[in-house]
């Protein structure tokens, strides 16, 4: 594949229409990027849009949903012509792991059955979705079954459920090896990006350091670009090499998982790592007071404003933008390998915050 | 520091109070407004029958089956007796009937319900095989057999009704309850020492209050179909004035040969418009209170793409 | 309260739930399996002091306080709140001293009646148990308690119906319920793990002062070992039904030692990314607690089982290698049910 990244998400947005009129604007501009075998984390606490953004990069928000931006997979912008241009690409090249997947399977058929269908459906080995799809109505050769079959039966070796068991029922199935049959099912069509929406959250913490596993095992192995969307920052910092952190529809910081705890810059993310406690540090767990501002009506200044502990005079004013931020004394960060300094754009470390960016400027002076 | 936020969910509803919901539901649709005004409109009538009616319901005005005329605005029936005045008195008892039973299978279908459902166990058992039991008797043999042996009487034929309709209730009651008596709040109330008794009270009965609702009215047209079923196979008191003695003495007094329509399709009319508009009102109840008989997720609109975008209000 | 302020003691408690039979079963006359829920389990608590139930799902911890609240029976052993025997005392009997014993449940979006506004929710208990004789005695209770939970002012918030609070004020309207009444023992169920992080030290926070201030102990069950860790005195960790170690939060955190323990917190994520512990990921998962194994329940899959682990259930007993009598400010010595310890 040539230069440019696998994925590319450009300043996406998402409006809901409310029932009783009015609009809520749940996504607010997102961007980020993935190359292939890379493992991007998404986090946010609830209602900051996270979940609605991979949502819409997929094309599955409701009839009441009205998107913009472009979602580039390998240069490719599938969003262009809406519903039509998403779904060639929907479950072949872009998959996805819903919130309480396992607790989505149906009932009444079998594990091995339900992975197996995507694969008829959409034709497996090696296409981009065009070539070998099931024809539209019914009925699916005896020899395509079998080997869909054959093909869900590897999938459930990879995610480490021994293949025989994959004729038993999603309820005799414990909830770990459910959701490692709903990754399963995610891969059937051997998509290049996957995105997981919280896959761990309901799962013991032994079960989930076996996804986690699971999770880097796999864009390790096969190249998969992963999109982990969560609101636990210490599973993001174990799996994720890079992250960006939402608030109120919109990315307030992005960076290396290294450099949004080293090295961090917008006040939502030191605040939000302070108030999730550690095993070993005796530091005090703090909580964030107030509450996420609405959707529903335009923000003036920074939405992060009435809850946020270093406002300076921009903020109640000017909304804060996403820029790179500058090198900070290498020191003072222990010698982070992040990349300082980038010129604009989305790798790299941005943060959008008015008080980082008059810091800088007051150490640009006075170093 | 603002305490207070509306909870907005994923797809961006407000999520409303359960009597905001209701109130929502009837005046949203317009199908239950119908349904609500037709109700209304029939209970209003029913209600003044004594001062509207034109002539005497018992007193001969006009000949045998008389046709429509500007003196008896729909004709009279075999009696001589005004067909206008007999619908608008008979609308009243069959109103009555219907209510009545109604009333008293809600009270004993209700009750069964929460107890059965509350309680579990063996009472559970008992009384659901007793419903189970009036559930597959059939409706109208059971009705004429008793009508035999009672008697024909207005009170029985509301006995009959209730008897006949509690069961149903019952069983949508206690699965409602059985759900409800799982949540949380209820097992919290039980573990700060509340007695049953207020559990069902405070908690329970809310909850079930509005379903029990849709139900009543859903009764309610199924009470009016069943009176005049029963009225038409002859199991009432002939000299009572109701919709379904009208359409019996009609037949029995071969209107249809005598080509007298009207003694016999404004009845069925009135009957039917009255039990459509207790459905739309008790489905529309209904719709509301369980989300996931909504079907806006099967429908072929898709979510919408904007062409461009950009912060401020300018923005495309 | 017992002279050195033990607010509840639980000796050897179990609690088990029956499986259901199928025909097939009744009638190849297969003997009726129990689901050893709670398989004997002892600890205390006493006023001020904060005791964490960790361990993952299915391993008895809500049970455990369910059967505490006797929401849940017990099949054995005792539970002595504030020196009073409540095992086997008949419902009627046990329903004045209820007001001792309240529970905050997990899910704050659930445990609220939805049509009750805060004033009735907090009320209620009030109610029930025939205190604060005129309305105004009973108004002046619930601000108080709502205060006490953090919502102050109490005004603010009297009026409001559930679905108007944000998760973390839905809790503390919870809390607020159940401090109504003055209790002397709190339970707490997962009380943070469905709320936002940014929320959830508040309400710690709260559980916590509540304890210091005196008047009363707080039991919380909790998946979360950084949490335990952070807030509470002492830990329980619990496998299968049964502690298999307990002691200072603080060392049993640093300094573990049954092989479980040391799984578990190898495997707890590290919020800075440079920090990569060696999981230990065990094998398989949680067994069924129908058909608990022979010996050491925990054996197989334990990394370091040895034959004898399959022949001796281990009792919970203070580590061998460890110096032995009580710890510092008189707290007990830990415990561990391990023979390799």
């Amino acid at each position: 594949m040539s230069g440019g990244p696998l994925l590319e998400v450009r300043d996406l947005h998402a409006w809901f229409r409310l029932h009783g009129g009015g609009e809520l604007h749940a996504v607010q501009g997102v961007s980020f990027e993935l190359e292939a075998g890379e493992r991007f984390g998404l986090v946010g606490e609830s209602g900051c849009g996270k979940t609605t953004s991979i949502l819409a990069m997929m094309g599955l928000l409701p009839p009441n949903a009205s998107v913009s931006g472009e979602v580039r997979l390998a240069g490719a912008d599938i969003l262009a012509g809406g519903e039509d241009s998403v779904r060639p690409h929907r479950w072949t090249d872009m998959a996805m792991v819903f919130q309480g997947a396992m607790n989505a399977l149906n009932p009444v058929r079998t594990v091995i059955s339900q992975i197996a269908e995507p694969i008829m459906l959409h034709g497996g080995a090696g296409s981009g979705g065009g070539a070998g799809r099931a024809p539209r109505t019914g009925r699916v050769s005896r020899a395509r079954a079998a080997s869909a079959r054959q093909r869900a039966g590897e999938l459930l070796e990879l995610v480490g459920i021994p293949a025989a068991a994959g004729s038993r029922y999603p309820h005799e199935f414990s909830g770990g090896m459910r959701q490692r049959a709903a990754i399963a099912m995610a891969l059937a069509c051997e998509p290049k990006v996957l995105l997981a929406d919280e896959p761990t959250t309901a799962l013991d913490v032994m079960v989930q350091a076996q996804i986690m596993d699971l999770l880097v095992r796999l864009s390790e192995e096969l190249g998969l670009a992963l999109v982990l969307v969560t609101h636990d920052l210490p599973v993001v910092a174990q799996v994720c090499q890079r992250a960006a952190v939402m608030y109120a529809g919109e990315i307030v910081e992005t960076g290396t998982t290294d450099a949004l705890f080293h090295d961090t810059r917008h006040p939502y993310t030191r605040l939000l790592f302070a108030a999730t406690p550690d095993l070993y540090s005796d530091d005090e767990v703090t909580s964030i007071p107030g509450t996420p501002p609405r959707l529903d009506r335009p923000i003036t200044g920074c939405p992060f404003l009435p809850r946020c502990d270093s406002v300076v005079a921009r903020c109640e004013s000017e909304r804060p933008v996403l820029r790179a931020v500058g090198a900070r004394q290498a020191a003072a960060s222990g010698g982070a390998g992040y990349l300082a300094g980038q010129p604009d754009g989305d790798r790299g470390h941005v943060a959008a915050c008015h008080r980082n960016e008059l810091v800088e400027a007051i150490e640009k002076e006075s170093p | 520091m603002s305490a207070i936020a509306t909870e907005v969910g994923l797809a961006g509803q407000v999520v409303r109070s359960r009597a905001g919901l209701l109130r929502q539901a009837i005046l949203e649709r317009k199908a239950a407004s119908l349904g609500l005004f037709i109700i209304v409109l029939f209970v209003v009538l029913a209600l003044a029958a004594p001062v509207i009616a034109p002539y005497s319901t018992t007193a001969r005005t006009c000949a045998v089956f008389a046709p429509p005329s500007a003196k008896h605005w729909l004709g009279c029936d075999d009696g001589g007796i005004d067909m206008l005045s007999e619908i608008i008195s008979g609308g009243r008892i069959s109103l009555v009937i219907g209510f009545a039973a109604t009333l008293i299978a809600m009270l004993i279908g209700g009750g069964v319900g929460i107890v059965s459902g509350y309680f579990g166990r063996w009472i559970d058992i008992t009384l659901m095989r007793i419903t189970d039991y009036l559930l597959v008797i059939p409706d109208l043999a059971f009705a004429m057999v008793i009508a035999d042996v009672w008697g024909p009487s207005l009170s029985h034929v509301i006995a009959v009704i209730a008897i006949l309709e509690w069961a149903t209730t019952a069983r949508i009651i206690r699965a409602q309850v059985m759900s409800v008596k799982e949540r949380v709040y209820i097992k919290r109330a039980r573990s700060i020492g509340a007695s049953h008794a207020r559990i069902i009270g405070r908690h329970i009965l809310p909850q079930v209050g509005p379903l029990l609702m849709a139900n009543t009215v859903l009764t309610v047209a199924v009470a009016i179909y069943l009176e005049t079923a029963l009225a038409f196979l002859g199991l009432e008191d002939p000299t009572t004035t109701t919709w379904g003695t009208i359409l019996e003495h009609a037949f029995d007094r071969a209107a249809v040969s005598a080509g007298a329509w009207w003694a016999i399709v404004p009845d069925g009319l009135v009957i039917t418009l009255l039990i459509m508009g207790c459905f739309l009102l008790g489905q529309a109840i209904e719709d509301a209170l369980n989300p996931r008989l909504r079907v806006a997720h099967l429908s072929a609109r898709r979510w919408a793409l904007r062409p461009l975008a950009g912060r401020g209000p300018d923005a495309i | 309260m017992t002279a050195d302020g033990v607010l509840l003691e639980v000796a050897d408690l179990r609690a088990r739930y029956r499986v259901r039979r199928s025909i097939a079963d009744r009638v190849a006359r297969r003997p009726r399996q129990w689901v050893r829920a709670v398989d004997g389990v002892s600890f205390s608590l006493r006023r001020g002091e904060m005791v964490a139930l960790v361990g993952e799902s299915g391993c008895g911890k809500t049970t455990t306080a369910q059967t505490i609240l006797r929401m849940v029976e017990a099949s054995g052993g005792s539970i002595t709140v504030d020196g009073r025997d409540i095992t086997a005392l008949s419902q009627r009997r046990l329903r004045p001293l209820r007001r001792d014993i309240q529970m905050v449940y997990q899910d704050p979006y659930e445990s609220l009646d939805p049509r009750f506004r805060v004033r009735q929710t907090v009320a209620e208990p009030l109610l029930v148990h025939g205190v604060g004789g005129s309305r105004r005695e009973r108004d002046e209770l619930i601000a108080g308690a709502l205060e006490r939970a953090g919502l102050a002012p109490a005004s603010l918030y009297l009026d409001r119906y559930p679905h108007e609070l944000s998760g973390g004020q839905r809790q503390r309207v919870a809390i607020a319920a159940a401090l109504a009444l003055d209790p002397v023992l709190l339970l707490a169920d997962e009380p943070v793990s469905m709320l936002d992080v940014s929320v959830r030290a508040g309400v710690l926070s709260l559980l916590d002062g509540l304890r210091r201030d005196g008047r009363l102990g707080v039991m919380m069950i909790t998946h979360d070992l950084s949490t335990a860790a952070h807030f509470a005195d002492r830990i329980a960790v619990m496998y299968l039904g049964r502690i298999v170690e307990y002691g200072p939060a603080r060392q049993v955190v640093t300094d573990p030692r049954h092989p479980y323990t040391k799984a578990l917190l190898s495997v707890v994520p590290d919020r800075d990314p440079r920090v990569r512990r060696t999981a230990q990921i065990l094998r398989g998962e949680t067994p069924n607690p129908v058909a608990i194994p022979s010996g050491c329940r925990f054996r197989p899959r334990c990394p370091i089982a040895e034959d004898r682990c399959a022949e001796v259930d281990p009792r919970l007993a203070p580590p061998a290698t460890e110096a032995g009598g009580p710890g510092p400010e008189a707290l007990p010595a830990r415990e561990v049910a391990c023979l390799l310890a």
